[in-house]
């Protein structure tokens, strides 16, 4: 009787440090808006919007401070998204931030990386793997494109390359529509 | 045939179309000439590639296990012949995308010699677990076409209860007969193969379909019931409508029942199989053997003799078109599969594979180019031949308007793409292709989403490890202050400035170890540490 | 009970070719190499070879094979570079290109700009 007593009161205590230390670590992430504004953004964290990262970015258009047509990496869909979501007017991606561009990801020459950890720190998802004085290497699968790692190269041995299409990432084209199709737009 | 004709069911649709088949069963089956090469790519099945075991120069023999099924949802790949393992390097493979992939390519040594231990095998004492893991290490996979490893259709669960094996020996899609003249000329062993099928299923009914307009494969496999009868085994014919070949098709059409939309037979305690596959099983039981082979109908107006061949994995097309007499001059376009789920090939140099049917030389005539796409005129005609119960022209509409929630709300994945809205559409409208564009499209989104998502997890817990690391650091640094505090008290200021550097060092190096446990630190003794760092942090 | 007792961590090496992260839970209190040996990353890398020459870490820090591991932990395994750094340093100055920040000192910047 008593061990189960104070079982749960152990439990009980438990609990609520859990919970106590869960509600300030994920504070901010409490607000249900800025949660469905950010997962319509690509979480590239480029900070190409102006914002250190997708959900900064999120927490301002939620607050007002910042417009839809700040992302590039999400271009024209993410924009429309958003339009849908917030019950704006959607409207071209504004130049300012960059163009809308095909997907690519980072690539280490080898022969040239002298393993100085910069690329691994300006890395916003962690895809790079490596450590000081040793190969560094980006893994394809988690990066996300943002070419934050380019800059801060002092050998300039990052290049950014596109994806060689598998054939689990092959997409059947979108049926063409050339000169010997009558276009039937109602 | 002394039983009465047991009812039959018609499913939704569906087209009667010329049959094509006469023309390429008029020879027995033969094998082509031994290639010199082999190009065996590591991935002719749905699931993950297999897992190369060999390396390149290993002397193989026919039958060995080139590369192993890797996971559940995978299947092992067996040397066809003898030789050795040249390279193990991208080709080009039977894909509608026409790219490379991973694949073992194997320099026949011309003894075709087979690996020790295949002797005839006893598979009277094996039960169902030890049948499933023999077909898995076969290698066999669905030859109907799909290629989705058997031993998972094998295995339905412990919470399904089957009751009955259906054989799918329909074959319906114009010019492919390998499953005719596999019924026609192997007929006992496809009954020996269902039979081990049913043992692993656990279930005593077998339902074999063909098509009315097989009469010869019908007829023996009725004998070859009538010399080892089985009561629970029936041949069943069934009208020559397209595409009754397909799964959902065929058990309406034996059963009367009703896959669910997005489900699987299983789930009305039915399993099917092609009769390709059960001859694979019986050869796998009996023999040993794994799978190398499989009959691949060769045809068209553009091949000079077709035929059915027996072929081995990995022999490149252009030695299959050698083998029935080369081309015509009629030939136009070079098919995989039939003309109407088949796709083009770009080139005759890549292999067959395990999901390979029939090769289809067509003429311009037998396949004539498309004409002018015109407006959709809202006929219906689609919906009317649409064999899933399907609404086509709506999942045109939205798929060409790229609203991907309404063609999965119109159920874009029940889609078999057997090509019967597009056949009948007056207006010629690549139908199958924009349903094909959503698919992938989807498929390609959530892949996105998911990625999307890693990145978020990833980026979340890197500023929560730099926070972390930010106030281990400023703990240690408090740490320091603290001892730097007690030995202020003394009056001599010149020995306290000695006494604080001495305590620094001191706390440096105790710091490294135990920075953790530092955190009681007072409030006021970390402040002017971490100015420097919120600074920094707090920077957009 | 079991979460209490155990640590999700996750253990990478990378090739330009082939990059493989694996997830594990490991008990509390494991250290570098209990994670390496449990992942089975050695079976799929068989280059890799656990010498002292192996050079290991957590998220870009070099760490000992009995360093302790804390939940969210990623396990690297490193490979050596191929080039010399100073001689690529070199050829980069008699080309006349501009030598970045120098690196090798590892601060905490902040991953995302401003």
């Amino acid at each position: 009787m008593l061990s189960a007593i104070l079982m749960f009161s152990g439990l009980g205590a438990a609990f609520g440090l859990l919970l106590g230390y869960a509600a300030t670590r994920f504070r901010v992430d409490s607000d249900p808006v800025v949660d469905q504004i950010d997962s319509l953004l690509p979480q590239t964290q480029c900070g190409q919007c102006g914002f250190a990262g997708c959900h900064p970015y999120a927490e301002a258009m939620a607050n007002g401070d910042a417009d839809i047509n700040q992302c590039p990496p999400g271009g024209e869909a993410t924009i429309q998204a958003l339009a849908d979501l917030l019950g704006r007017d959607p409207k071209p991606l504004n130049p300012e931030h960059g163009e809308e561009k095909p997907k690519l990801v980072a690539l280490i020459d080898e022969k040239t990386c002298i393993g100085c950890t910069l690329c691994i720190q300006a890395c916003p998802v962690d895809a790079i793997l490596g450590a000081a004085k040793q190969m560094h290497t980006v893994i394809e699968s988690e990066c996300t494109g943002c070419e934050l790692c380019i800059e801060p190269c002092p050998v300039d041995c990052i290049d950014m390359v596109e994806v060689e299409q598998s054939l689990d990432t092959w997409q059947w084209p979108y049926p063409s529509t050339g000169s010997s199709i009558v276009s039937d737009a109602a | 045939m002394s039983r009465s004709d047991p009812p039959l069911w018609r499913f939704h649709g569906g087209l009667k179309l010329s049959g094509h088949k006469s023309e390429s069963t008029g020879l027995p089956v033969t094998e082509p000439p031994l290639p010199q090469r082999l190009i065996l790519p590591l991935q002719q099945h749905i699931g993950r590639p297999a897992e190369p075991c060999v390396s390149v120069g290993t002397r193989v023999l026919k039958g060995q296990l080139l590369a192993a099924a890797d996971g559940y949802i995978s299947a092992s790949l067996h040397a066809p012949t003898s030789g050795l393992v040249e390279s193990i390097e991208m080709r080009p493979i039977p894909h509608p995308s026409g790219l490379s992939a991973p694949s073992v390519v194997l320099r026949s040594d011309g003894e075709d010699q087979w690996i020790d231990g295949l002797t005839d095998q006893d598979s009277a004492p094996l039960d169902a677990i030890a049948l499933r893991h023999r077909v898995r290490a076969a290698g066999i996979v669905g030859l109907g076409g799909a290629a989705f490893p058997a031993a998972v259709k094998l295995n339905p669960g412990p919470q399904r209860i089957l009751e009955q094996l259906i054989l799918n020996g329909a074959e319906c899609e114009p010019y492919i007969s390998c499953d005719d003249m596999l019924m026609r000329e192997r007929a006992a062993d496809i009954l020996s193969g269902a039979g081990l099928l049913c043992r692993a299923l656990g279930v005593a009914r077998c339902l074999i379909g063909i098509e009315d307009n097989k009469p010869e494969a019908l007829a023996a496999l009725e004998a070859a019931l009538a010399a080892s009868p089985n009561p629970g085994v029936e041949v069943r014919r069934v009208p020559t409508i397209y595409p009754t070949g397909g799964e959902k098709q065929l058990i309406r059409v034996l059963t009367g029942k009703e896959v669910p939309a997005h489900g699987i037979p299983a789930e009305i305690g039915i399993v099917c199989h092609n009769v390709g596959t059960a001859l694979a099983v019986h050869e796998a039981m009996t023999l040993g053997r794994p799978l190398i082979s499989r009959y691949i109908t060769v045809t068209g107006q553009g091949v000079a003799t077709p035929r059915n061949l027996e072929v081995r994995f990995g022999t490149p097309v252009s030695e299959l078109v050698a083998a029935c007499g080369g081309y015509t001059e009629r030939a136009d376009r070079l098919i995989i599969g039939g003309p109407m789920m088949g796709f083009a090939l770009a080139t005759d140099e890549v292999p067959v594979v395990k999901g390979s049917n029939c090769i289809l030389v067509a003429s311009n005539q037998e396949l004539p180019q498309p004409g002018p796409v015109m407006p959709c005129i809202r006929c219906g005609a689609c919906t009317e031949v649409c064999p899933a119960g399907l609404l086509p022209q709506q999942l045109y509409w939205y798929a060409r308007a790229r609203d991907f929630d309404k063609v999965q709300d119109y159920s874009v994945f029940d889609c078999i793409e057997c090509g019967c809205c597009a056949t009948v559409c007056p207006s010629r409208i690549p139908l199958v292709q924009y349903y094909r564009y959503a698919k992938t499209a989807i498929w390609a989104q959530e892949r996105e989403k998911e990625k999307a998502d890693l990145a978020r997890q990833r980026h979340q817990f890197r500023l929560e490890r730099q926070d972390r690391e930010k106030n281990e650091r400023a703990a240690r640094m408090s740490k320091k202050r603290a001892a730097l505090e007690v030995s202020d008290t003394g009056s001599d200021s010149k020995k306290a400035a000695i006494e604080a550097a001495l305590a620094r060092a001191r706390a440096k190096k105790a710091g490294v170890r135990s920075d953790a446990s530092s955190t009681a630190a007072p409030e006021s003794a970390r402040i002017p540490e971490t100015a420097d760092d919120r600074a920094r942090t707090e920077k957009p | 009970m079991d979460a209490d007792d155990t640590i999700p961590v996750e253990v990478a090496y990378a090739t330009p070719a082939h990059q493989l992260i694996l997830s594990l839970v490991v008990p509390v209190g494991a250290c570098i190499e209990d994670a390496i040996k449990q992942s089975g990353i050695l079976q799929r890398f068989p280059e890799i070879e656990m010498d002292h020459a192996l050079r290991v870490g957590v998220f870009g820090k070099l760490a000992k094979l009995n360093s302790p591991l804390r939940a969210g932990d990623r396990v690297e395994i490193y490979r050596p570079l191929i080039a010399d750094p100073k001689e690529v340093r070199r050829q980069r100055a008699a080309e006349g290109k501009r030598m970045g920040k120098g690196g090798g000192k590892s601060g905490s910047q902040e991953g995302v700009s401003g």
